[in-house]
């Protein structure tokens, strides 16, 4: 018997060798939110350009971020909200300094012209149900995929804007929810851009970094930019962003919820003055030049270019099979006046052989449209920068923007 | 360890154990019976003596011989049992040694001094068992279990599970999905032997598919167990990683019968066992019978608890492309009925019996209902969601205008074209019985044996084993009937002794397989849903997962992706309610003005096949210390692939394979009570027929032949067909075929045909024998695969109600990897009364490409990722007791214990990134279905091989999966018997299972973990519902830990039995 107990003992012993690990389910750490997070909120003026500047409107701008300590977005979930001053109010039409589009304002509860503002209407706040509104948000997903609405989404404040991005609201155990950017301005409707309806301002190439294959399929379609308008009539005061942070369904007696505000405050409705159409010049070999007037005031510019996707061509060349979706290229200018930028001649997505496309395809759809900023816009943005805090107003405090209508064409 | 002398009764016994230390293990030999042989000499002048007669008795068989003019006597073709060797001749005093247990392919040498004094030999010490860990002159490495040591590990007789008696065996681990591995390797890779049949069935088990025999539950009327791990001898073929030998009883004299009734308190389970035993007083004719009848309910965790919280048991069944996993409890079986006959007839004829003619027979009839839980909430699985029961109608549509992105309208749609089950009313109709599984198998056997003379014996022996399992699954949507194969085989082996020092065995064998069985799956709809080139994909892009964000979200037929053939079956006024009409929707309506469904997959077996063997081996003596085994065996297949170019099998294989296997091994006794053993071995495991996939029959398409081929993506004609999916498709039925069967099997274009794996094992062993009987075997191993057979699938989509991966086809390569060191330990101790013990213990350092719970993903096997033990524990331990006193009293606990189980998806993963496979984290982007634990930024997610994390689930995985150890398992069973001294012929017993009540199963990724946020903060609103039946939330821990442990092992339970012999 004292043989067999020895054996056994020693068999015991040797047995605490074997993988490395605890026997037990890891332990979950937690960070405090609130403690680690910085969220930053800064307000100005959007100058819109309507009907190629014939119309010109001022809305309010909005610009956030939201990051933890590496830079990184500091929530994948919450819930944002925007109050103003009290002579904020989501249905007034007008501002003293110039009227707003007639048939983009005023804002109805109800929705029709995508005005949709719920229940914000009449209130001077501004919610998550609006920022989660459908008809702002288009989704063009991977290759062979519609341009379709999204449903089921949730808004939420991330590291450089806001974001219909919430994790919870990811497809079904599907793909993550990567950046997708609204169609601006909120409460503007598809009408805003005459052109083609759809304005979505994406950090792109050569601006930007290119953007694997692999993140593209994953749906990841371009950098934010950071800003959010809307086509509601700016009031002065103060203005505050509150983000909600969830619960922990852990241990929600301790851990019930929290919330994080800044404010920010608008001083003045001047805005930046109209930003005109750009013009394009075609090379013939996918690119071509971008004629700006950079309006005065802004620190920054930048031209965005939007390949219109093929998928729906018949055509069978390595371009158009390459563009099926819609790209978006943005260029970076500065200084003040007429600029001329270029655009590259290959910077469209890779075809399956891994050679490089031209950035637009001959017979492709196009559009080109600008924006202006009083603030370091750019340097701002993902992912050249992963400050937690980086500077998000010009030197008055407050972050105007301009942007211009878009030229629409066809790449001969 | 005390010195003191060995009991010693006679001077014979101690000249006898002197001159006779060669009582060896068992080596591996085809036949099955065993050999005894030795010399007989004078004491006084080491002469050899000639015709001293020599008889071998047992309750089995007697033998009779005489020694040549050498003195050698040779009984090449003993059945198992133990005898009594008696020497006799004039002039000497007779001689009688009891308890020479002979096993099955043993190799005895029992060499006896006769003087010219009477002897009167009392009784000796007894004789070790066959199954002591220490059996002097063994060769090939060998663990033999015997009929007493079978009670034992097992508690009583009777019992069935072969689990539990493979578990004690030292080399064995039970992985977490309760398969038996041998030294490390897949279940498929070792091969079972029932009385020298091979229970090898030309298709996976359709309940288990990593297993290679029909049924596991076969310990009715076994004697004795014999397990071969790694190389074994030349005898064997097609073994693999191991080898398990399992050997009937036979019939005795005096005869004697015995009935077992068992029932359990709590779940029903009821068990009657009968045996008989049978010869005539001469042992010519002698036959054994056995039935062993159970019906049972099973039990999964704590009693009352709700099926569908109990989530799954393991990763065992085939999930290809299925919207439901198999493997939930939900879909287990709820209730077993189970019969089981063995017979096993042997005729001796012939001068002093030296014929003989053996029958053998077993059947089984094994039926499961599944669904635990209860079947009343399930539907079909082409059903939808509407809720009740509305047999014979599709549900209303709403009115139009409806948006074509509200999946009502399109689920409405699909009810009317995805295929039915065979049987099934209408498309929401609720099952109407449990989900079944049938299994019979029958196996049976002739074999002759002719002792040609004293020392060369030839044996003959033929047989079949018919496999048919039958499943009819309509809640999973998968219908075989029957569904198995067929093996018929022919041996001949050849035995003969050179002199004292060599024992040369020789033989061959061969074995057809031919496989059969219709499979129908109303799963496979899912090829029409999905776009062409997603189908494809793995044939363009070969080995490669599709890029991220090219996976649809689900299969439901209400989402199809663009350029489907789905929106073909459409009416024209089912498409008018699509309020973005497709142009090419309704293709088929012109040519089935009626309606169409898609049709049922059918899939039907590719090819059969032959294996074949020959061998030559020597067993040298070279002294009483030294021994050795030197063997070369030629093992081959050839498969009959069907050359039809208009369907082609599904996998590539090699045709034809040949491997030479050469078998060494050397002895050293040294002392009395101590030796050392070294084996060298290499064995191929031979592919099964099912691994080169199925055929899709074309019959089920006959109706679209006449339908001009057409793709909704392009407007012309299809040209996805062929096996390189670059082909015109001929008509709508051929591209119809090919997209089913590509999705299934699509990535055919492996680099190298499918072949089978080889293996090479080295092991040590360390044998003592202690004063008191007891003994102790260690084993330090060593084994390798190369081209091991390896399984990989791409996630291909996901369960929108459990969240768990649904993997694509299975593509079989030779790029697995496996390399196992460890080290054995066996301690026995076997007294008929007293306290007796059986120790196993195996530790296993086993590193392969194989990831655990997850199938092998193409990346990762190009990466060459490997994972440490993925399925087994590192550490596996089982310790029988056994105390058993005059009094009739037995008491048997039987612990089983493991340190634990790897688990944990782990940091890492592989994936493709510009078409190169790397090892990256494991993010929501490189896994793009809920089994990371990491999460990237949406608004700057970085790149594929750099992604930047901004969240996690809050807990620390190790860097590659499987790197987590579960919670140690302990399972405590215990027995109790008692026969009154009086009344020898009854026994009483309870039998305890699971002491203790342990029911944890290893923790599993929790994929319902609330959303991630980088602050560790989880939002309550979770990802995957879980709403609705048959599904439901597991409880109150679900939602708070990233990894979930399900209490669905079975419980506690006690069980009352009554054994009468007669």
């Amino acid at each position: 018997m004292k043989r067999v107990t020895a054996i056994m003992f020693a068999l015991l012993l040797s047995a605490c060798g074997g993988t490395s690990g605890g026997n037990q389910t890891p332990p979950v750490q937690g960070v405090d939110p609130v403690g680690s997070n910085v969220l930053q909120f800064a307000v100005g003026i959007a100058t819109i350009s309507q009907n190629n500047g014939a119309v010109i409107s001022h809305g309010l701008n909005t610009v956030e971020t939201l990051r933890q300590p590496d830079g990184l977005s500091g929530l994948l979930n919450d819930a944002p909200t925007i109050t103003g001053p009290t002579t904020f109010s989501i249905s007034t039409s007008t501002t003293a300094n110039a009227p707003l589009v007639a048939t983009s304002l005023p804002a109805t509860a109800g929705g029709g012209g995508g005005l949709d503002a719920g229940a914000d209407f009449g209130t001077n706040r501004i919610s998550q149900a609006t920022l989660d509104d459908g008809q702002y948000i288009h989704f063009f997903g991977g290759p062979g995929s519609s341009v379709v609405p999204t449903t089921a989404t949730s808004a939420g404040a991330f590291g450089y804007g806001f974001c219909p991005c919430n994790s919870s609201s990811a497809p079904v155990n599907g793909t993550p929810q990567l950046y997708v950017a609204y169609s601006l301005p909120i409460y503007g409707g598809s009408s805003v851009l005459s052109t083609i309806g759809i304005a979505q301002y994406y950090g792109g190439p050569p601006a930007f970094p290119a953007i694997s294959p692999e993140i593209a399929q994953a749906g990841f379609t371009g950098y934010s930019m950071g800003f959010t308008d809307f086509a509601v009539a700016p009031a002065l005061g103060s203005y505050s962003l509150t983000v909600a942070i969830p619960p922990d369904a852990t241990a929600p007696n301790t851990n019930p919820g929290a919330s994080l505000s800044a404010t920010a405050q608008l001083t003045s409705l001047g805005g930046l003055p109209l930003f005109a159409t750009p013009a394009f010049q075609s090379d013939g070999n996918g690119g071509g030049s971008v004629a700006v007037s950079i309006p005065a005031g802004a620190m920054e510019a930048l031209v965005f270019v939007q390949a219109i996707g093929t998928q729906n061509s018949t055509a069978t060349d390595s371009c158009t099979l390459s563009h099926a979706s819609t790209s978006f290229y943005t260029i970076r200018a500065s200084g003040i006046g007429a600029q001329s930028v270029t655009l590259p001649d290959t910077l469209g997505p890779p075809a399956t052989s891994g050679a490089a496309t031209p950035t637009l395809c001959h017979g492709q759809s196009y559009a080109v449209y600008a924006a202006g900023f009083d603030y370091p816009a750019f340097e701002a943005a993902y992912p050249q920068n992963v400050s937690q805090s980086p500077v998000i107003t010009s030197t008055s405090g407050q972050a105007d923007i301009t942007t211009s209508d878009a030229l629409a064409g066809t790449y001969p | 360890m005390s010195c003191r002398l060995w009991p010693v009764r006679a001077f014979f016994v101690v000249a006898f154990t002197v001159v006779a230390p060669y009582i060896s293990t068992p080596d591996a030999l085809a036949e099955n019976a065993g050999v005894i042989r030795g010399i007989a000499t004078d004491q006084k002048t080491h002469a050899p003596i000639p015709s001293v007669r020599v008889t071998a008795r047992s309750p089995s068989a007697t033998y009779s011989a005489m020694t040549d003019a050498r003195g050698v006597y040779a009984f090449l073709s003993v059945i198992p049992d133990t005898y009594t060797l008696s020497f006799e001749r004039s002039g000497y005093g007779p001689v009688s040694i009891p308890g020479i247990t002979v096993l099955p392919g043993s190799n005895q040498t029992q060499n006896v001094a006769l003087t010219t004094e009477l002897r009167t030999i009392a009784s000796v010490q007894s004789s070790r068992s066959a199954g002591s860990a220490f059996q002097p002159g063994m060769t090939a490495d060998t663990y033999t279990v015997t009929s007493r040591q079978i009670t034992m590990v097992q508690g009583k007789d009777f019992n069935p599970d072969q689990n539990s008696l493979l578990r004690s065996i030292p080399s064995v681990t039970i992985d977490k999905s309760g398969t038996v591995a041998i030294r490390g390797g897949f279940a498929f890779e070792a091969a079972y032997e029932f009385e020298g049949i091979d229970y090898t069935t030309p298709n996976a088990n359709l309940q288990n598919t990593l297993q290679n025999i029909a049924n596991f539950s076969m310990l009715n009327g076994v004697g004795s167990v014999e397990l071969v791990p790694g190389g074994g001898d030349a005898t064997h073929g097609n073994s693999g990683t191991g080898l398990v030998l399992l050997t009937a009883k036979h019939g005795t004299f005096p005869a004697y019968a015995r009935v077992d009734a068992e029932t359990y308190v709590y779940p029903f389970r009821h068990q009657l066992g009968i045996e008989s035993s049978w010869a005539d007083p001469k042992q010519r004719i002698s036959n054994y019978a056995s039935f062993l009848g159970i019906r049972q309910d099973y039990q999964y965790g704590y009693r009352g608890t709700d099926a569908a919280t109990l989530g799954p048991r393991g990763t065992n069944a085939a999930t290809l492309g299925s919207a439901v996993d198999p493997n939930l409890v939900f879909y287990s079986p709820q209730f077993l009925s189970s019969n089981d006959f063995v017979d096993n007839l042997m005729w001796r004829f012939g001068r002093d019996q030296r014929e003989r003619l053996q029958f053998f027979i077993q059947t089984q009839d094994i039926h499961q209902l599944l669904d635990y839980g209860g079947f009343s909430n399930l539907q079909y699985i082409s059903g939808g969601t509407a809720a009740g029961s509305q047999v014979g109608t599709c549900a209303q549509y709403p009115p139009p205008p409806v948006d074509i992105n509200e999946n009502s309208v399109l689920q409405n749609l699909a009810c009317n074209i995805i295929p039915l089950y065979p049987g099934q009313p209408a498309p929401y109709s609720y099952v109407t019985q449990p989900d079944q599984l049938y299994s019979p198998f029958l196996a049976y056997k002739f074999e002759y044996a002719d002792s040609l003379s004293s020392n060369a014996l030839i044996t003959a022996r033929f047989f079949r084993a018919f496999s048919t399992q039958q499943q009819e699954l309509p809640s999973q949507g998968v219908e075989a009937s029957p569904y198995g194969g067929t093996r018929t085989g022919a041996g001949i082996d050849f035995v003969t002794s050179l002199g004292t020092k060599h024992l040369i065995k020789s033989g061959v064998i061969y074995a057809f397989s031919r496989p059969f069985g219709d499979v129908f799956n109303a799963t496979s709809y899912t090829a029409f849903t999905a776009s062409p080139e997603f189908v494809m994909y793995p044939l363009t892009h070969n080995g490669q997962q599709a890029p991220l964000g090219t996976v649809p979200p689900n299969f439901n037929p209400a989402t199809p992706q663009a350029g489907s053939v789905e929106m073909d079956f459409f009416t024209p006024a089912q498409c008018a309610l699509i309020v973005q009409p497709v142009p090419s929707c309704g293709y088929l309506y012109s040519y089935f003005p009626n309606g169409v469904r898609m049709p049922l997959e059918h899939d039907v077996p590719t090819a059969a096949q032959q294996t074949y063997g020959a061998y030559v081996q020597d067993d040298v003596t070279f002294s009483d210390r030294w021994k050795s085994e030197l063997g070369l065996r030629l093992d081959g297949y050839n498969f009959q692939i069907p050359q039809d170019p208009s369907n082609p099998p599904g996998i590539e294989a090699t045709a034809h394979q040949r491997l030479y296997e050469p078998h060494a091994s050397l002895t050293y006794t040294f002392g009395r009570h101590d030796l050392v053993r070294f084996g060298y071995g290499r064995t191929l495991a031979i592919p099964l027929p099912s691994q080169l996939g199925a055929n899709v029959d074309r019959d089920v398409y006959a109706s679209f032949v006449k339908v001009p081929s057409y793709d909704a993506s392009t407007g012309g004609p299809a040209m996805y067909c062929g096996i390189s999916a670059n082909q015109l498709c001929t008509n709508y039925a051929d591209q119809l075929y090919w997209l089913t069967r590509d999705y299934r099997f699509g990535a055919q274009s492996l680099s190298q045909p499918l072949h089978g794996a080889t293996f090479t094992n080295y092991d040590l062993s360390w044998a003592h024998e202690f004063p008191d009987g007891s003994s102790l075997k260690i084993t330090p191993f060593y084994r390798r695969g190369y081209d091991v057979i390896d399984q990989t699938a791409s996630v291909i989509g996901f369960n929108p109600q459990t969240g768990a991966s649904i993997v694509g086809n299975l593509v079989y390569s030779n790029l697995g990897q496996q390399e196992a060191t460890g080290v054995e330990l066996l301690y026995t101790r076997d007294r008929p009364l007293g306290f007796s013990y059986q120790i196993g213990a195996t530790y296993i350092n086993q590193f392969g490409n194989e990831p655990p719970g997850e199938y092998l993903l193409p990346a990762a096997l190009a990466a060459g990722q490997l994972y440490r033990s993925p399925d087994i524990s590192p550490f596996q331990l089982n310790v029988a007791v056994q105390y058993k006193n005059r009094y009739g009293l037995r008491i048997n606990p039987v612990l089983a214990y493991n340190v634990g189980y790897p688990y944990g998806n782990g940091y890492y993963t592989a994936v493709y990134c510009g078409g190169k496979a790397v090892i990256v984290p494991s993010t929501d982007l490189t896994t793009p279905f809920p089994s990371t634990g990491n999460y990237v930024d949406p608004e700057n997610p970085g790149t594929c091989t750099q992604p930047n994390i901004a969240a996690t689930r809050g807990n620390v995985d190790p860097a590659v999966a499987g790197g987590l150890l579960s919670r140690a398992y302990f399972n405590l069973d215990l027995v109790t018997e008692y026969t009154p001294p009086k009344h020898t012929n009854i026994t009483f017993g309870v039998a305890i299972h699971n002491l203790t009540n342990y029911v944890d199963n290893v923790p599993q990724f929790n994929t319902c973990y609330g959303a991630p946020v980088a602050t560790g903060i989880h939002n309550t609103t979770l990802p995957c519902t879980y709403s609705a039946p048959a599904y439901a939330n597991p409880g109150s821990n679900f939602n708070t830990n990233p990894y979930v442990v399900y209490p669905n092992g079975v419980p506690l339970t006690i069980n009352l039995y009554v054994q009468v012999r007669v």
